[in-house]
This record gives C-alpha cells, sequence and structure tokens, in this order.
C-alpha cells in the first residue's frame, strides 16, 4: 500500500510538474527568436518527446502489462520470421537440389539416347528387322510426267493409294509410271556459288518418296522387289523406304 | 540498512559482477577471437562449389550426336575424417571399379585435408556412395564427354582432357566454342552436413554447338571399308576423305587404326593423328593429273596429243621407266593417264618446265595448307623452282620429290571434278547454330580443261586402265591411281618394299558429286593402288551414290 501511495504521489508530481513545463517552453521559444534560431525545432521536438514521455497512455502501456504480452509477440514473431527465413532457404536449397537431380537425369538421359540412335545400334536394330542394304542397282529412278499428279490425285481419291502406314515391316514396290529418268549434266562451275550448284544438282526426279509407297500396285515399272531409296541408318531422316528383303 | 535491503544490494551485485563477466566475455570473443571463430564457422559451414559449365555438342550433318556432355561427379576424400580406411576403401573400390589397394594408398596420409578418390564417376555410382554415407568422402559435381557414336570419327571429333579442355581434334580446335563457362555456388551446411542455403555466385553456361558436315553413316561405312583394307594388307596406316566436289564439304574423313576419344589415354600417340592432314606422302601418279592439267591450259596438249614414247627416259643422271617394263609405244595424253605412263608423263612435265610446272601445282594448292578447319595440317613439301636440280623434272611430273596430304589431293581433284574452281575444304556446317559461309573458291583451271581431263581419268576405271576392275553399276566413274615409293630412311633412296597405294576418285563421272581419296600407307602383300585402293573407292561408291540420292546415268 505504501509503495503504491508513493507511486501515486510520483505521478502527481510528474503531472505537475508537466503542467508547469508545458507554459515554459513556448516562452523559450519565444526568448530564443532572434538570438538562436536553429535551436527551435529541436527544442520544439524535445519539448513534444517530453510530452509524449508524460502522456496519459504513454504512462498507461509502461505501467500496464500489456505491453509484456506485446514484447513476447514481437519477440515471437522475429523468432519467427528467422525460422521462416530458414525454412525458405531450406525449401529453396532442396529445390535446387531437385533441379540439380534432374538436370542430372536429363543429361544422362540424353547420352543414353544418343547412344541408342548411334549408327551401330540402328544398324543393330535394322538387322534384327530383317532390314538389308540396298546395292546400287537396287534403285530404279524414274521421270515423272506432267499427268502424274493428276493421276495420283485420282487414285487417293479412289482410295488405291493409302499414305502413311508408317510400318517398317512392310514395303511396296513404287506404283509411278514412267521412263528411266535422263540425267541432265549440271556443271557446278557453272555457278559461282555453291549453294546454288547443290540445288542444281539434286536428282531431278525419284518416285521412291514416302507419300507413293503404298499399297497401290505395281504399273509399268521394271523395278525390282527391293526399291529402296535409303539404308537403315536413314530411316529416320526420311531419305525414302526400307524393305524387307 | 536492514537485513532485506543489503540481501537485496548483495543480489544486485552478484548480478552486476555477472552481467560484467559476461560483457567481458562478448568483447572477448566479438572483439578480439571474433573475426578468427567466425572464419572457423564458415569453414565448417559454408563451402564453394564450382559448377562445370559442360561443353557443347558435336552434330553430324543430319543431327546426330557424335559428342554429348554428361553430368558426373569427382569423388574425393579428407583423409583425415575417414574412420576406418580400410573398410572405406574397400567400398569405394567395389562400386567405382577401382583397386582397393590404389584407394586405401590415396588415403593412407592421414594429414592430408583433400585428394581425389576418382573423377568423372558415372552418376548412379556417385549415388551409391551416397548412400554408403561414408565419413570423410565427398563429391563435387563434374561433367563428363560422351561420344555415343563409339570411335566413329575418332581422330576427327578429337579428345579432351580432364579438366574438360580439348586436346586434339575438334575438340582442341573448338574448344573455345565448345567450353562451357564453369559457375560457382555458396553452400551452407548444418551441423549434420545437411544443405542449409545455396547461393549462386556466378552461373554456369553450357559451351555452344558445332554441326560438322561429316555424315555419320557415310563416316561409318568408310571406316568399315578402310577396316577391311587394314585386315586385309596390315599397312601402317590409312586414310579417306569423302568429300561433295561441288562444295569441297567432307562428308567423312575415316583412320585406320582408329581411336576410341573417350580412353586416349590408352590409345597409341600415333593413332591420335588425323592421317587425312598430318599424314605426308609422295602422291605418285595421282599427281600426274595435275601434270597434265597444267600442260593443258597452256595449250601444249590435248587430250588426243600423242606422244612417242621409248621404254624409259633419262633426265640428267636419272633414268625413269615403266613400272611395268614395255616397248616403243605411242600414246596419247589420255592413254597416257589411263596407263599411268612415267616415261610419258615426264615427257608432258619437260615440254611444260619448271617455272610453269611450279605454277599450277600451287595454283592447286599444294605446299600450303588447304585451309580446312582442322589443327596440325601438314603443308606438304613442294621445292621452288630454284631448288631443282638436272633430275627433279624427271620426279616432279610423275609425283615423286614432293610430298602432300590427302586432304591437299582432295581438295585439288575436287577442281577437276568441280569444274576448276578450288575450294577451302569445309568441315564444319555451323556454329552456334550459325550457317558458316563456304568459300567462293578460287577457278585454276578452265572448265573445258576440267571436263577433258575428268573425262580422260574415266579411262583409268575403263578397260585397259590401272583401275579397270572397278566399277558400280548404273555410274560411271572416273579417278587416278596411285603407288609411290617410299623413302628408305637408311639408304635415303627409294625403298622397294614399302609403297604407299592410293587412289581418288569421282561419280558420276561427267557431273561429279562425291569424290573419294584413298590412301594406304606401306601395305603388306600387295602394293598396286589400283588393287589396294581403288576397290575401296567402288565399296564406298557403291553405298554413298545412292545413300546421297545420285541418280544413275
Amino acid at each position: 500500500m505504501a509503495a503504491t501511495a508513493t507511486a501515486r504521489t510520483s505521478a502527481a508530481a510528474r503531472r505537475a510538474t508537466a503542467k508547469r513545463r508545458a507554459p515554459a517552453a513556448p516562452a523559450r521559444g519565444r526568448a530564443s527568436q532572434g538570438q538562436i534560431t536553429g535551436f527551435v525545432p529541436v527544442a520544439a521536438a524535445a519539448g513534444a518527446v517530453g510530452g509524449l514521455a508524460d502522456s496519459r497512455i504513454f504512462v498507461w502501456l509502461s505501467r500496464g502489462r500489456l505491453w509484456i504480452g506485446l514484447l513476447g509477440a514481437l519477440l515471437v514473431g522475429i523468432v519467427g520470421l528467422n525460422v521462416m527465413a530458414l525454412s525458405f532457404s531450406a525449401s529453396s536449397s532442396d529445390a535446387g537440389q531437385a533441379a540439380d537431380a534432374l538436370r542430372r537425369q536429363n543429361s544422362a538421359f540424353r547420352a543414353q539416347i544418343a547412344g541408342q540412335l548411334s549408327n551401330s545400334e540402328i544398324q543393330a536394330v535394322a538387322a534384327e528387322l530383317g532390314l538389308i542394304m540396298p546395292g546400287p542397282g537396287s534403285f530404279t529412278y524414274v521421270e515423272s510426267t506432267p499427268g502424274d499428279a493428276a493421276r495420283a490425285a485420282e487414285r487417293l481419291r479412289n482410295g488405291e493409294i493409302v499414305v502413311g502406314t508408317g510400318s517398317l515391316g512392310v514395303a511396296e514396290t513404287v506404283p509411278v509410271e514412267g521412263a528411266v529418268a535422263p540425267v541432265v549434266p549440271v556443271d557446278p562451275a557453272a555457278t559461282t556459288t555453291p549453294a546454288a550448284e547443290t540445288e542444281t544438282a539434286a536428282p531431278p526426279t525419284e518416285t521412291t518418296t514416302p507419300s507413293a509407297e503404298t499399297a497401290a500396285p505395281p504399273v509399268e515399272t521394271a523395278a525390282p522387289p527391293v526399291e529402296t531409296a535409303a539404308p537403315p541408318a536413314t530411316a529416320g531422316s526420311g531419305a525414302g523406304s526400307v524393305a524387307a528383303p | 540498512m536492514n537485513l532485506i535491503d543489503r540481501r537485496v544490494g548483495l543480489l544486485f551485485a552478484i548480478f552486476v559482477a555477472f552481467l560484467g563477466l559476461v560483457l567481458v566475455r562478448a568483447v572477448w570473443v566479438q572483439g578480439v577471437t571474433g573475426g578468427t571463430l567466425s572464419a572457423e564457422a564458415e569453414g565448417q559451414q559454408m563451402e564453394m562449389v564450382e559448377v562445370p559449365g559442360s561443353r557443347g555438342t558435336i552434330f553430324d550433318r543430319t543431327g546426330r550426336e557424335l559428342a554429348v556432355s554428361e553430368d558426373a561427379a569427382t569423388v574425393f576424400a579428407t583423409p583425415y575424417q575417414v574412420k576406418d580406411p580400410e573398410e572405406t576403401a574397400h567400398k569405394l573400390a567395389k562400386v567405382l571399379g577401382l583397386d582397393s589397394e590404389e584407394v586405401l594408398a590415396s588415403l593412407a596420409d592421414r594429414e592430408s585435408g583433400f585428394t581425389y578418390i576418382d573423377r568423372k564417376a558415372n552418376l548412379a555410382d556417385a549415388e551409391q556412395i551416397r548412400q554408403l554415407d561414408l565419413p570423410g568422402i565427398g563429391m563435387l559435381p563434374d561433367s563428363r564427354r560422351i561420344y555415343p557414336q563409339g570411335e566413329l570419327a575418332g581422330q576427327v571429333i578429337g579428345t579432351v582432357g580432364i579438366e574438360n579442355q580439348g586436346l586434339t581434334g575438334l575438340e582442341a580446335s573448338e574448344d573455345e566454342l565448345l567450353h562451357g563457362t564453369d559457375g560457382e555456388r555458396e553452400v551452407t551446411r548444418d551441423a549434420l552436413g545437411e544443405e542449409l542455403e545455396r547461393n549462386t555466385i556466378a552461373a554456369s553456361a553450357a559451351g555452344s554447338d558445332l554441326k560438322l558436315t561429316l555424315d555419320a553413316s557415310l563416316q561409318a561405312e568408310t571406316e568399315r571399308v578402310l577396316e577391311d583394307i587394314g585386315d586385309t594388307y596390315t599397312p601402317d596406316g590409312a586414310t579417306a576423305i569423302v568429300m561433295d566436289p561441288r562444295t569441297s564439304e567432307v562428308l567423312a574423313m575415316a583412320n585406320w587404326p582408329g581411336l576410341d576419344p573417350s580412353d586416349p589415354a590408352d590409345a597409341d600417340p600415333e593413332s591420335l593423328t588425323n592421317m587425312a592432314t598430318g599424314f605426308t606422302y609422295e602422291p605418285g601418279s595421282t599427281f600426274k593429273a595435275f601434270t597434265v592439267a597444267g600442260a593443258l591450259e597452256q595449250g601444249l596438249v590435248t587430250p588426243s596429243t600423242t606422244f612417242d614414247l621409248p621404254p624409259t627416259i633419262r633426265v640428267a643422271d636419272r633414268v625413269i621407266e615403266e613400272s611395268h617394263a614395255r616397248g616403243y609405244v605411242s600414246l596419247s595424253v589420255a592413254d597416257i593417264l589411263a596407263q599411268s605412263s612415267n616415261v610419258g608423263a615426264v615427257k608432258i612435265g619437260l615440254e611444260l618446265g619448271g617455272e610453269d610446272f611450279d605454277k599450277w601445282i600451287r595454283e592447286f594448292g599444294f605446299g600450303r595448307p588447304t585451309g580446312v578447319p582442322f589443327p596440325g595440317e601438314e603443308q606438304g613439301i613442294v621445292l621452288t623452282p630454284d631448288e631443282y636440280s638436272g633430275s627433279t623434272m624427271g620426279n616432279l611430273p610423275i609425283g615423286q620429290g614432293l610430298s602432300v596430304t590427302p586432304m591437299q589431293m582432295a581438295a585439288a581433284y575436287a577442281a577437276i571434278a568441280n569444274g576448276g574452281v578450288l575450294r577451302v575444304p569445309q568441315l564444319v556446317l555451323e556454329r552456334d547454330g550459325q550457317p558458316v559461309t563456304p568459300d567462293p573458291g578460287d577457278r585454276v583451271i578452265s572448265r573445258r580443261d576440267s571436263g577433258d581431263i575428268r573425262e580422260m581419268l574415266e579411262g583409268v576405271l575403263a578397260p585397259g586402265g590401272t583401275a579397270s576392275e572397278v566399277s558400280v553399276p548404273g555410274y560411271t566413274l572416273a579417278g587416278k591411281t596411285g603407288t609411290a615409293q617410299k623413302v628408305d630412311p637408311e639408304t635415303g633412296t627409294y625403298s622397294e618394299t614399302e609403297f604407299v597405294a592410293s587412289f581418288v576418285g569421282f561419280a558420276p563421272a561427267q557431273d561429279p558429286q562425291l569424290l573419294v581419296t584413298i590412301v594406304v600407307d606401306n601395305p603388306e602383300g600387295d602394293y598396286y593402288g589400283g588393287t589396294v585402293a581403288a576397290p575401296a573407292f567402288g565399296e564406298i561408291a557403291r553405298f554413298a551414290l545412292p545413300y546421297l540420292r545420285v541418280p544413275p546415268q
């Protein structure tokens, strides 16, 4: 009780002092005007802080128990924030590790795929499928005539030509009419740029294209049963069909 | 003061003293030993990890991968942290396929803080080691080179070193492009070694890709043909170049014996050399085409110009004879090429004269590197006219007394085949996705004369020619055989037992789209270009012409 009374007395004394100080501040301000004007804002700020320290709310807060809870909450918040930051770092690290692992797996898979697509592997698989390397005499080149496109369109309409069976095991003869293409000699030096030379030297006609090599019966071709345009290793390049022996 | 106040005062003093001690300790720890402790903590918790930038991929012209990079791991040890070296060495050796004694030896230095156990271990093995959780054993990210096509074009692609730097071949010459940029990462670990945080200090970057003019299928077939030559004639070495003479793009460049680029350490040092650019030899009769080309361009002869040829011809102190003895004959220039007459070629060379002969062979690119983008290209040896002796013009027109590389021969014959334009052979199609500008070339002979030479060279594979047994159904072939004696290093004279057999051919003869150069060094059993090298040309052409979709005539 004695302590409470002392505290009350002290509070009353502080309030009295505050009351006494309040009118004094502007007087000091006025007194200093024209003498040391730079101190005026500082003095005003100090007065305001002093006023705040003596304010009822501040006194109530500092004497109450709420601030304990408030400080506790702040501390918990700070710790929580740190924990969260650490947790995010760890998650980020985990994600980075997972990304690294995936990248490593991708690189391993890529190397694996490249190995499986190697020339020797493809040739081995082709040999297992019974595919053979066609000799130079196995090819028949025929020249298209102006009516070929119309006839092919007609056959497509009639369902005589089926496009894109996608089967490696089936290969049909090429049902395209025409005679063996006369090769037009092209002098590579006739043009100055290599690109132009390359273009001019392309085979003029070649009917072993995938679109033409399907189910239609052979018409007027002297082609042997095996009629291919590419070795097994190039089956994926669209160079032509590969026939079973 | 009552008793309670004294006790309170005492407690207060104790607290003050304790706080003072804490303050002193804090000042000591943070102010005096702070730097050292901080460094120690960083050393225990943080590490800088180098992240290797993988090398770019090398593709063939069709997009097939010839060389790729794969992530790997470097396994290392901190010997003083290894608890049971013998057990650890045994486990590591088992997983990595190493000798456990060697692993144990590397762990022996207990004072050491770092030693490599295995570099570029594959990731599956690395994962097994990680699961073993061996104290003192760690792993670092690494990258290793994989060659999916095996030995295919081994000498051309080249090899890389342990630090992923190019050592030979295109891996070396294109290292600047292919080599990635290594990155750096700061990793923070907890007391159990688990990763807590990672900061990328510098990001790693993969190298750029390279696309070659080589075609993997053609390369494989060419290597197969060379292997047959190797099995049949057991030469010292053999090489073949397949080229598109219209653009001088190299479609295949093969060597025998081959090279496994993934294991250069075990390779014979000589097998690292790409013979196509690094081997010099006296070309012999294949060179006669250039003697004739010079004389044609000078207007001294035509294909039908006839020469009366004695069995031998003397030039200064040297007597030149035919490879097969004969009597007096009259042969046209075309016949001289078809039958590969030494006497006839020397006569044409003598009509041309030393100065002009020198001019023409240099026009065709002999005596200097072709410029093909491949490291270590030889330039051959071509004498200057002021170095000629009295008998030099008895040697040079038949391809003796000078040395060339197979690539020079291929480039020069490409000029004959394509209508007279000499181009730098092209080996790289794209760098980092950007097409390489092809060499426009320089005209060295007229289109008409190149056509005449092509026609004359058809005779070499026609009945009566030196390679008449070679044919490809549906196609006309042209070419020239060469059988050159090697110089015996002991006597300094031409050897009677060691030869270089060669053949340069192209097809179709009048519209060449394929050119093949075969050089076989010191074959055993047979040594004529017409029987050793020319059949190989036939085999390659038989595959390549349909493959390249060249229509038959």
